[in-house]
């Protein structure tokens, strides 16, 4: 029984409010509850544990910060709030194993730049490890910027007002960004950046606000950016660099002020289906430099420019889509598109400028079927959001 | 009882005893006439061999022998001349030959140069003397071949009478360049890849080649330079004398405007086709420059057989276009005349060939060249004088005035049909022309049809043309030529209509699948390695229609819809020949399946045959790798596909999750399967097949789609599947409809406190107004449409994706106007009573109040809530103080569904704000129909 207490008071740690922590490493086996108040670094040992329970305030003063390389971090329905602005990342990571559940991040900007080259500043810093983020909100806070992680998982959380990008992954690959709310704030310039990222989901976030919503840059290849709706924007897809093999699936971009999809410069083989942009103040599809680009089963209506394809694009093929009611297209431009497959008509949505994007079809009683219907690529298949899930 | 027993058991065991004795009947391919096994083996090895010395074919065919025993391990004698007749050893020898007379009068052989025929040969077996003679010199050499596939190890025949003669002395047909001349690939040496291909046509007694034309790009010999022209006339040469006729296709046209030079040819006023051929029957100077040029080339290269094609184009109505004649044509020929120019132009021809190469056969398709048209059934809408004078009537003035050289043409046809066409051309031999058709599969049966236009006349002729995978083609070859030497083979059949059966006739019938094949095989490949391969072909691999099923299945389907369409010379009207004579192939998960079984079955008989490779020759060898590095390929695109299939089909029927489940596990079975063809394509990398380019070349692979490709098929669907598992999408404001009744303004007030809320009342439940909405609140009234109410509404939610939030009487409380019913009864079937109570309490937490935890209570606005049941897909929300539900929630289809017991309105009855519970649930609906969380402004 005496062995027991001791071994408990070694690995197992509970340390009840208040606490403000004063040594620089944690026990192997560490639980906060209640508040926790971090003025220096705090470090999780290698193989350790810190869990954070439902509940638990976790209040960053001025030196705090937090490290854990080759541990493991679990937090659930906590809150982290930082009453100063660092020079560093709060949450420094390497190799470990992160886990927050449910957890609100508040005020906890700017942090440093990891990368001299990168300028944008994260709070939150991860190399190597796996890290799942699930339901939690990061308000008014800098970005998370993931490097050269195996696995991530980033579902059902909720970004609003973030300072610059609100979310790096850079050489990551098999990682999963899923059903998030990134509400873009007046200092916010990017949402997210993907850079020589592979294999990796980019599937139904919601992106609100005036940025650049996702932006794909380095040899990232074979990732699927699929059901995406992303309002007012600046840009909405940019691409920049050598990304190959990448599919674009079912994205919305709604009313951007600048290009809703501008593939500025791509490597091979990137496929872009069943997209949607609307009202966009510069170009719908904007195809540059890049090579075998498929653009099919899309949509570009009532912006300025329908589908702009460069010169410089090498073997395009563009095809089954729909171009209506762009300011600036001309006549020619538009003969050229339908001669290669494109249709040129009234799309029909539901109801567009509430960002309804269903076609209209008479089963649904409306006067009649939108051309975007059985019009698309494979034979059967629709053009615009859904190309096959709206049954007649 | 006893006594009977004991005969059947002696008998038993003496009948096995003669069975196992009884030595199988050798892998002749073609099989003989008559072969009868007569006691006792010959020894080929070590035996000379006595032939007519400078008779070629004597000689091929002892060097044929000679080969064939070292092949088998034995050592062969000498070659000799066979003045004396008693030595023993191996005679080879033409009737004519004083020896081979010799040797039919010491053993009465019944052989001369009538009986069997041109091409026949007979072989007899003695104790000390093996004898082959061949009624001609070819039939010698044919004689020998069917000795060297009788030679077991060591060269040791079974000793055996032999007779055997072709049905059709003309037959199958290999192409030279794009046939024999894959062989060529990776090769320093072409002429020993071509002199092995034309070898390999002896062996199996093929003896037409043709297509030249690609060597020189095109079919104007003009642009034959002369190194080309030498290897031609080489090649040519070394085929004649192993029995083969190389046949050269031309057209009547007199000029060629991208060739011809100085010639007016912008203002051609005769026939003019889209190659640049221009042809008119009156330009009899133009025309001899032509045919001069023509039968020139083909003396000078060794051609045997001038295959001339007239205009192609018209149909029944105005056959090569005839109404669109020059006017010199039309001063020298009248509208009915045709039959007359047709007469004038074939005989220019006949008459120059007569004098140039009087040897060589002459064959045209004249024009309409398919039996099909002497019937006016076939024509519905032509004028039945159209019709006569255009085709019988045609065929039978033409053939009085051509010359009696020409033999004409036609596709295969039905037996009846066939019938009267040969009534038209009385008296001359015909060249049926097997239909042109890609298959679905490298392997096919269709030739057992070889029988139907054979009328015993041995200067008919037959071609294959068409059923040839692009590459690998010999076993087809191989097939024909065994249904035209024996046109009643085993298997053999009657053409009646369909020529290709996708469905069949790539595993069917039994007796070319099961007994021809494997016999062929081990004829082609060798005994051992023959029996491995041979499942390649019985597998009923589709590879065509594994790559590319759309294009696959519309080849197989025309076949079956309009069945000589591809055989109509109009095409302008498939149904100008025929109705559909079987439904169409419908694309389908199991149609797939049996493609990756198939696939499968021939990958295992290639790995099996693998390690034998080294018996076989380079060239063969190449043929082998085809398939080899192939399979995988076909293997891995048929399993991405079946993937893909299956989970369309779950799609059709809603199950989304299933189908993404499908597609996960064919991406993890692809990668698995990309690396086994990876594998396998590495470890014989430095291997040429019949591609220059290989399966996966940038440039000219033949393998499609890439595996890069399939995994994006794959990729896409699955991201397909995914998309529609939530076919609704809010926009930047969530649209909140709220069907007006009680509370509908204290509602519409609440959400008009959220920026990213956008709340209407409406008072029409049709769809296209509920499709404005993500979620719709239907609010206690009376004043409600049926069919808005059970059809609309469920439409709604289950196919659109929407939700919608029941209240009070709505959640089919027994006054509501349509009783004890909801739209959504596996949520909630109907209320079971109404309870007057403030307070609810959090039983289980869940999806809808997320913000609640268990055991959390709250009180509602209104003095009494209505009890909805729970449905089997139901859920409690919440529930009251004796646990009985007041909220019920549940997902249909795509769409989600809640039932209110509440009501948005205070205890007095009055509209307000929402506030409480309903507050609370409210914004929770909303959330959780449309998964975006709602923003105080």
């Amino acid at each position: 029984m005496k062995n027991f207490f001791y071994i408990a008071s070694v690995f197992f740690s509970v340390l009840m409010f208040p606490f403000k922590s004063e040594a620089a490493e944690l026990e192997r086996m560490t639980t906060w509850k209640g508040t926790v108040s971090i003025s220096e670094k705090i470090t999780v040992p290698s193989g350790g544990i810190l869990k954070i329970q439902p509940g638990t305030k976790v209040i960053f003063h001025e030196n705090g910060e937090m490290l854990c390389k080759n541990g493991t971090l679990d937090a659930e329905g906590a809150e982290f709030e930082a009453d100063y602005r660092s020079e560093k990342h709060f949450f420094n990571f390497k190799s470990s194993k992160v886990k927050f559940k449910d957890c609100v991040f508040r005020n906890m900007y700017p942090g440093k730049a990891h990368f001299s080259y990168n300028r944008n500043k994260s709070f939150f810093f991860m190399f190597y490890g796996s890290l799942t983020m699930t339901g939690c909100a990061i308000d008014k806070s800098s970005g998370i910027h993931l490097v050269w992680l195996g696995k991530a998982l980033i579902e059902d959380n909720s970004f609003s007002d973030i300072y610059q990008r609100a979310l790096t992954l850079q050489i990551c690959r098999n990682s999963v960004i899923c059903r998030n709310s990134f509400n873009a704030g007046k200092d916010t310039t990017e949402t997210i950046l993907l850079n020589c990222v592979e294999n990796s989901s980019i599937i139904m976030n919601r992106f609100q606000g005036k940025a650049i919503a996702l932006i794909i840059r380095g040899k990232s290849h074979h990732n699927n950016i699929i059901a995406n709706s992303i309002f007012m924007p600046s840009t909405g897809i940019h691409v920049d660099g050598p990304a190959w093999n990448n599919i674009f699936l079912s994205n919305l971009v709604y009313k951007p002020s600048s290009t809703a999809f501008n593939f500025k410069e791509s490597g091979k083989s990137n496929l872009i289906l069943n997209c949607v942009s609307w009202g966009s103040e510069g170009v719908g599809f904007s195809i540059g430099k890049t090579e075998g680009i498929i653009l099919r089963n899309s949509v570009s209506a009532n912006g300025k420019y329908g589908i702009v394809i460069s010169n410089n694009a090498q073997n395009p093929l563009v095809e089954y889509n729909l171009v209506w009611n762009n300011k600036y297209d001309k006549k020619g431009a538009l003969e050229l598109l339908k001669s290669s497959k494109n249709i040129v008509a009234d799309p029909l949505f539901a109801d567009p400028e509430n960002a309804n994007f269903r076609p209209r079809a008479k089963f649904m009683e409306y006067p009649d079927d939108s051309v975007l219907i059985g019009s698309g690529f494979p034979q059967g298949s629709n053009i615009g959001l859904y190309p096959g899930g709206f049954h007649k | 009882m006893v006594k009977i027993s004991l005969c059947g058991i002696i008998s038993f065991l003496a009948a096995g005893i003669i069975y196992a004795e009884i030595p199988k009947t050798p892998d002749m391919v073609p099989m003989p006439k008559a072969y009868k096994q007569t006691g006792g083996d010959f020894v080929c090895g070590g035996k000379n061999i006595y032939i007519e010395k400078g008779n070629r074919q004597c000689e091929i065919a002892a060097d044929e022998i000679i080969r064939k025993i070292k092949e088998l391990g034995g050592t062969s004698g000498e070659i000799k001349n066979a003045d004396k007749t008693s030595a023993p050893g191996i005679y080879i020898l033409p009737s004519s030959s004083p020896s081979a007379k010799s040797l039919i009068k010491e053993f009465s052989l019944k052989i001369t140069a009538e009986d069997p025929g041109p091409q026949g040969y007979i072989i007899h077996t003695s104790p000390e003397r093996l004898i082959v003679i061949g009624s001609d010199n070819v039939g010698t050499l044919y004689g020998a071949v069917t000795l060297c596939q009788m030679m077991e190890k060591t060269g040791k025949i079974v000793s055996a009478d032999v007779y055997d003669k072709p049905d059709y002395r003309y037959r199958s047909q290999v192409g030279f360049a794009r046939g024999i001349g894959f062989w060529e690939t990776g090769e320093k040496d072409k002429t020993a890849a071509y002199k092995t291909g034309i070898d390999t046509m002896m062996r199996f007694k093929v003896n037409i080649i043709s297509d030249y034309g690609i060597l020189f790009g095109g079919e104007d010999i003009r642009k034959a330079s002369p190194e080309i022209k030498k290897f031609i006339k080489e090649m040519n040469a070394y085929a004649i004398e192993r029995g083969i006729y190389p046949g050269m296709w031309f057209h009547t046209n007199v000029a060629n405007e991208k060739t011809d030079k100085g010639g007016d040819f912008e203002n051609w006023d005769c026939i003019r086709n889209p190659k640049g051929e221009l042809y008119c029957w009156s330009r009899d100077k133009m025309a001899e420059r032509k045919i001069n040029d023509s039968l020139d080339f083909m003396k000078e290269c060794n051609f045997k057989i001038l295959f001339l094609h007239p205009i192609d184009g018209g149909g029944i109505e105005d056959p090569e276009l005839w109404s669109r004649r020059c006017k010199q044509c039309r001063s020298k020929w009248k509208d009915d005349e045709r039959w007359k120019a047709s007469v004038h132009q074939y005989n220019m021809w006949a008459d120059a060939l007569k004098k140039k190469c009087p040897d060589v056969i002459f064959t045209s398709p004249i024009y309409p060249y398919a039996a099909t048209y002497g019937s006016i059934d076939k024509f519905p809408g032509v004028n039945k004088n159209t019709w006569k004078q255009n085709s019988v009537d045609y065929w039978t003035k033409v053939n009085e005035g051509l010359d009696p050289v020409i033999i004409p043409q036609s596709w295969m046809a039905q037996r009846s049909l066939m019938d009267k066409f040969r009534q038209y051309y009385k008296g001359r031999p015909l060249m049926i022309y097997s239909h042109s058709f890609v298959p679905l599969g490298y392997f096919g049966t269709w030739h057992r049809f070889n029988k139907t236009n054979y009328y015993g006349n041995p200067d008919d002729i037959f071609t294959l043309n068409g059923g040839f995978d692009g590459y690998e083609k010999w076993l087809n070859i191989i097939c024909d030529c065994e249904y035209t030497w024996n046109t009643n083979a085993p298997g053999s059949e009657y053409f009646t209509g369909l020529y290709y059966d996708a469905e069949k006739d790539h595993t069917e019938p039994r007796e070319i699948i099961d007994d021809w094949v494997p016999r062929a095989c081990r004829a082609l490949y060798g005994k051992e390695l023959g029996d491995m391969i041979a499942p390649i072909y019985q597998a009923g691999v589709q590879n065509l229609y594994i790559m590319d099923p759309g294009r696959g299945l519309l080849l197989a389907n025309k076949q079956r819809r309009a069945p000589l369409a591809e055989v109509d010379p109009t095409k302008k009207n498939e149904q100008s020949a025929g109705n559909a004579v079987a439904p169409d192939i419908e694309d389908s998960a199991a149609r797939m399946a049996l493609q990756v079984k198939a696939t499968e079955k021939a990958m295992k008989a290639l790995e099996t045959a693998f390690p034998h490779i080294n018996s076989m020759d380079k060239y063969l060898r190449k043929s082998f790798m085809y398939f080899y590095k192939r399979m995988p390929l076909w293997y891995m695109i048929a399993r991405a596909r079946y993937a893909c299939y299956v989970a369309s089909d779950l799609q059709r029927d809603g199950m989304y999750e299933a189908a993404a489940g499908v597609l996960d596990a064919g991406l993890k079975s692809f990668e698995k399967d990309y690396a086994h063809a990876s594998k396998i394509l590495a470890s014989v990398k430095n291997e040429p097949d019949l591609n220059q380019a290989g399966p996966l070349g940038k440039r000219g692979g033949d393998v499609k789609p890439a595996p890069e490709e399939v995994r994006k098929m794959l990729n896409e669907q699955l991201a397909s599947a995914k998309v529609v598992l939530k076919p609704r999408r809010p926009g930047p404001v969530v649209m909140v409809g709220i069907y007006k009744g009680l509370g509908a303004e204290g509602t519409k007030v609440f959400f008009d406190q959220f920026e990213n809320v956008k709340a209407e009342i409406i008072d029409s439940l049709a769809l296209s107004v509920l499709d404005r909405y993500d979620c719709v609140f239907i609010m206690q009234t009376s004043s409600v449409n049926k069919d808005d109410y059970f059809f609309n509404l469920p439409r709604y939610v289950n196919e659109s994706g929407g939700g919608v939030i029941f209240q009070h009487d709505m959640c089919g409380f027994g006054r509501f106007a349509f009783g004890l019913k909801t739209p959504f009864p596996e949520i909630s079937p109907c209320a079971s009573g109404r309870k007057d109570s403030f307070d609810v309490v959090m039983e289980k937490e869940n999806p809808v109040l997320p913000g609640m935890k268990k055991g959390e209570k709250a009180k509602h606005m209104y003095y009494d809530h209505i009890i909805p049941k729970v449905g089997e897909k139901g859920f409690a929300v919440i529930v009251d103080k004796d646990r009985e539900p007041v909220v019920v929630a549940g997902t249909s289809g795509h769409g989600k569904v809640i039932f209110d017991g509440d009501v948005n309105i205070t205890k007095d009855n009055k509209e307000s704000i929402l506030t409480d519970f309903n507050a609370a649930l409210a914004k929770g609906a909303v959330e959780w129909m449309s998964g975006v969380k709602l923003k105080k402004k």
